[in-house]
């Protein structure tokens, strides 16, 4: 736990929670673990950030909620991805992978 | 944006749903959260704790959520009406008074908008901006108008369409063997073509039917038509039975358009064709000294303003004062909208109601939002925990907002009917003068005007609660170890002390006019008049011209006989007939002429008819020479009495007795002066006594005339033997007003007993909840101070410092607010002065006797709080705690 955790770019978790959801569908503490492991501990996905960003993607349409049971029984509101979630996952994707060249590109420059 | 729709809707239906799945969402994260610490070895507890935490404050997160979800304004307005009416409910007693006060409030102002918004109504008549009234003046006020006159207005008039004119007259009319009076007019036959107005049935008058000699015509309203004559299709045609004479009735008009406007109902019209019929002293229509017509009305020519009218016809009256030498019409005439001549004498009455609503209004909204404001610093650490908790300060405010508005929307549904209550009760209690009030009710306008002002009330109402409720801070509300406000209401409670002075402050302005109305009130009925009102019973008739011709020696008789009869009872100390009587309102004048006098200008003087002991019923004393009682008998040379006044302005300096007067009106033979008497003040409001001439009824016998009666004992009781004595002469003639002159005397000053009256209600009304605000404020600090109190008892504080100190705080909120209303009402209190009779609008005596009544009022507010805390017990105050 001693690394040093980046903070996330503004918007920059919409994304993550979006891709995480393009794995399958998942309630939020799944979410958050999922992210945490997939950045391999290098994130720590804050409740107090992921909630907001949930309601907020799906307020937008991007991702719909429904009632489930969880692994160990309980009832838990999974999320997945909708159409267009699907769809803006896809752009965002590309705008990321643009920019990110695009930052490279600067920071590399000698 | 449909799926928003949809999201808001469903979260509206079901939004307890929705804070459930969010709490759910929230545990099971919360659950998982644990386990997995439990896993890595954490106890249970500690593990619970530390995902708890981890969590963060969860009604941020839940008010995201929610919003997020659909939960937006309009399911969370539901919320809070919800919550405000359990809250309301929760405490019933002070939501009552609240409700109450504001539908008090909101009622008796919307009754006052309903009558002004009527009374200021267009009039009824196409065009109606073209009508003008045109009025003879004579020092400032506005006198009637002689045919003549009008004859020679009409024909060079330029600026008119058409020219009317147009007396009021009352008139017995005999119909299924039942005899009442009912109003009308003498018209001129073009007056209802000029206003545009058509018939129902029948036809308007012809222009000929004006002419001397025409056959008597009249027309009549429709309501007289249903009532009176049965509603029969062929009533154009019959006849109709007014004073004895026969009239054909050739027409049918709505009541609604009858004219004039401002009196009661006019219910029949007939044509000055009436007025011609040479009595034995020559037309009415032929005198250009008698004023016996209200007024001229015209139509302007389009383009034409007033002002143009009024220039011209001041070049007219010139012109025809010019050519009548005899005349004095220096002063001209005034031309006036005819909807300023209608509402013109009333308007300020109306303008002073509606401010004096407005100040009921003012008081009880700041009533309601003290109880209010108390209310909700009683929850002052509810909204503080709320914010603690995250709740945003502009929900907290909203829902103040939404607690007073539902308060206020409950007060509106009340006032609508207060005011639909006032306004039927205001036809049965208001002056005559004030008639179109009874047209004023719950109309559409009105309805919207009070759910205008039902809602303006809900936002007063919420603004300081709301106020206060941003302002809440926690640390501050949990200091006070949650004991809710416990401070003096001079520092803490600003807003609320600063409510009930305000209140203090427009009531006292009420009082102020309510007690400068009741002293000029007085005054007008208890001033010296120069004869004595108190014990003389009167009693008017008119006898019909067809057994009794005018000017006749049988009529002259009739009253002498009637005197005489009345004189037998031992009850009865004087008795006497006469016409226009004082106080009565009536007041005949004619253009005076002092024989041998040429060149001097014509003065107008009061005419009256008197029959023998007139001034001794009255009381009124002989100056000079003698009553004309003893030399004024019939076929005598004619005599006159005049009054000091007519001395003074018209014989200067000479010997009146033996002077010799021609009058316009009452015989064209002059009259030789053989007494002079006191002044009085005919009229109830008249400031100085006018000239008048007294004139003996048997030289100038009139059908239209009223008895008096002085008697011992109370005043009215020999009303009995005033009928007796009429009916066992002619049992035909009916007696009409039987009232005292007291009674004339409270009618005469109608409109002022009115706003004296309505004033003087409001003034009641807005002290007693000035009073309850100050005692429910002072409760509520004393009840918050209760520990404070306790501890300075158990130090040894006697009860009496203890109330000392609830007093001054209570008059530390009235004195300034005294203070304020006086300062107010001076400023404001020329409003009044149209109403004032012979007091000014700062009058001390009556600023004295209201500030005192305030005083008084303050301090009994105060009293039971200050006793209460007084009485305060340390143990119980401390155990409290």
């Amino acid at each position: 736990m001693g690394k040093s955790k980046p903070g996330l770019p503004q918007g920059t978790l919409d994304l993550l929670v979006l891709k995480a959801l393009s794995l399958g569908k998942m309630h939020g503490y799944g979410i958050g673990q999922s992210l945490e492991q997939l950045a391999e501990d290098m994130l720590v996905v804050e409740e107090g950030t992921l909630y907001p960003a949930l309601y907020r993607i799906e307020e937008r349409g991007w991702i719909a909620a429904e009632w489930g049971v969880s692994e160990n029984g309980r009832r838990a509101r999974y999320y997945s991805l909708t159409r267009a979630g699907r769809k803006q996952l896809k752009e965002e994707e590309q705008q990321w992978a643009q920019l990110s060249l695009m930052v490279g590109k600067i920071l590399g420059a000698s | 944006m449909l799926r928003r729709l949809i999201a808001r809707l469903r979260a509206w239906r079901h939004e307890e749903d929705l804070f459930r799945d969010l709490a759910e969402e929230r545990e099971f994260h919360i659950a998982a959260r644990a386990a997995e610490l439990a896993r890595r070895g954490m106890n249970a507890a500690d593990a619970q704790a530390a995902a708890r935490r981890r969590f963060g404050p969860a009604l941020r997160q839940q008010e995201l959520g929610y919003e997020a979800r659909g939960g937006g304004p309009l399911a969370d307005i539901t919320a809070d009406v919800r919550l405000a009416v359990r809250i309301l409910c929760k405490t019933p007693a002070r939501t009552a008074a609240l409700v109450a006060t504001a539908a008090l409030g909101i009622g008796i102002n919307t009754a006052g908008f309903s009558i002004v918004a009527r009374a200021l109504h267009p009039l009824p008549y196409a065009q109606a901006s073209e009508l003008v009234a045109i009025h003879q003046v004579s020092k400032g006020a506005e006198e009637g108008v002689s045919y003549p006159n009008f004859e020679d207005w009409r024909a060079a008039g330029r600026s008119f369409q058409q020219m009317a004119i147009y007396a009021p007259d009352t008139a017995m009319l005999t119909a299924g063997g039942e005899a009442r009076r009912i109003t009308g007019a003498v018209v001129s036959a073009n007056l209802f073509h000029l206003l545009g107005v058509t018939a129902l049935r029948g036809r308007l008058f012809a222009d000929a039917e004006d002419a001397p000699g025409s056959p008597r015509v009249a027309i009549v309203s429709d309501r007289l038509w249903r009532s009176a004559l049965g509603g029969r299709e062929d009533v154009a045609g019959s006849s109709l039975t007014l004073d004895g004479e026969r009239y054909r009735i050739v027409g049918v008009i709505p009541a609604a358009l009858a004219f004039p406007v401002a009196e009661g109902p006019v219910d029949y019209w007939t044509t000055v064709a009436v007025d011609a019929t040479a009595g034995p002293w020559g037309s009415i229509r032929k005198s250009r000294g008698y004023p016996r017509y209200a007024a001229a009305i015209a139509r302007l020519r389009p383009g034409v303003t007033p002002a143009r009218a009024q220039a011209e016809m001041g070049a007219i009256a010139t012109a025809v004062a010019l050519a009548n030498p005899g005349l004095d019409l220096k002063e001209g005439v005034r031309v006036a909208a005819l909807s300023d001549a209608v509402t013109g004498s009333v308007r300020y009455l109306y303008r002073t109601l509606y401010a004096a609503v407005f100040c009921v209004f003012a008081v009880a909204c700041a009533n309601a939002a003290t109880l209010l404001l108390l209310g909700s610093l009683a929850r002052g650490r509810e909204f503080a925990l709320r914010a603690a908790f995250g709740a945003r300060p502009l929900r907290l405010v909203r829902q103040s907002l939404v607690e007073s508005l539902v308060a206020a929307l409950a007060a509106g549904a009340v006032a609508i009917a207060v005011a639909g209550a006032l306004l039927s009760l205001l036809p049965r209690v208001a002056p005559p003068e004030l008639a179109r009030f009874g047209a004023a009710h719950m109309d559409g306008l009105t309805l919207v005007y009070a759910c205008g002002l039902t809602i303006l009330a809900g936002l007063l109402l919420g603004a300081l609660p709301a106020a206060a409720a941003r302002r809440q801070d926690l640390t501050s509300v949990l200091k006070e170890g949650g004991r809710a406000g416990a401070r003096s209401l001079g520092r803490g409670v600003r807003p609320g002390a600063l409510l009930i002075a305000a209140q203090i402050a427009v009531s006292m302005v009420l009082s102020c006019a309510a007690a400068t109305l009741t002293g000029s009130f007085w005054h007008i009925l208890h001033r010296p008049r120069g004869f004595d009102p108190h014990g003389v019973l009167t009693a008017t008739l008119s006898l019909p011209t067809v057994s009794y011709p005018p000017g006749s020696q049988k009529t002259a008789q009739f009253y002498t006989r009637v005197v005489q009869e009345l004189g037998r009872s031992p009850e009865v100390i004087a008795a006497s007939a006469a016409q226009s009587l004082p106080l009565s309102g009536q007041n005949n004048s004619t253009r005076v002429d002092v024989v041998g006098d040429a060149g001097r200008g014509k003065p107008t003087a009061g005419l009256r008819f008197v029959a023998p002991a007139y001034f001794e019923t009255l009381r009124i004393p002989l100056v000079a020479g003698e009553y004309p009682d003893a030399r004024g008998r019939r076929g005598d040379p004619p005599v006159a009495v005049v009054n000091q006044a007519f001395v003074r302005r018209f014989l200067p300096g000479r010997n009146p007795l033996g002077v010799r007067l021609a009058l316009g009106w009452g015989g064209d033979a002059p009259k030789t002066v053989v007494g002079v008497v006191g002044d009085i003040y005919h009229d109830a409001l008249s400031s100085q006594p006018a000239p008048e001439v007294y004139v003996p009824l048997a030289q100038f016998p009139l059908n239209d005339m009223a008895l008096l009666v002085r008697q011992r004992g109370l005043a009215g009781s020999v009303a009995g033997e005033l009928r007796a004595a009429v009916r066992r002469l002619d049992p035909s003639v009916q007696l009409e007003n039987v009232r005292t002159l007291d009674d004339y005397l409270l009618l005469s000053a109608g409109p002022q007993r009115f706003l004296m009256w309505m004033l003087a209600m409001f003034a009641a009304a807005t002290l007693f909840l000035a009073a309850i605000g100050l005692y429910g404020a002072l409760s509520y600090a004393a009840a918050a101070r209760r520990h404070e109190f306790g501890v300075r008892v158990a130090l040894g504080s006697n009860g009496w410092g203890i109330a000392r100190t609830v007093l001054r705080e209570g008059l530390g909120l009235a004195l300034p607010g005294l203070v304020a209303g006086l300062l107010l009402f001076a400023a404001g209190g020329r409003l009044l002065g149209q109403w004032l009779y012979e007091t000014r609008p700062l009058d001390l005596a009556s600023l004295a006797a209201a500030a005192a009544l305030m005083l008084v009022t303050a301090i009994a507010a105060c009293l039971l709080p200050a006793r209460r805390a007084a009485r305060i017990s340390p143990v119980v105050s401390l155990r409290a705690q």
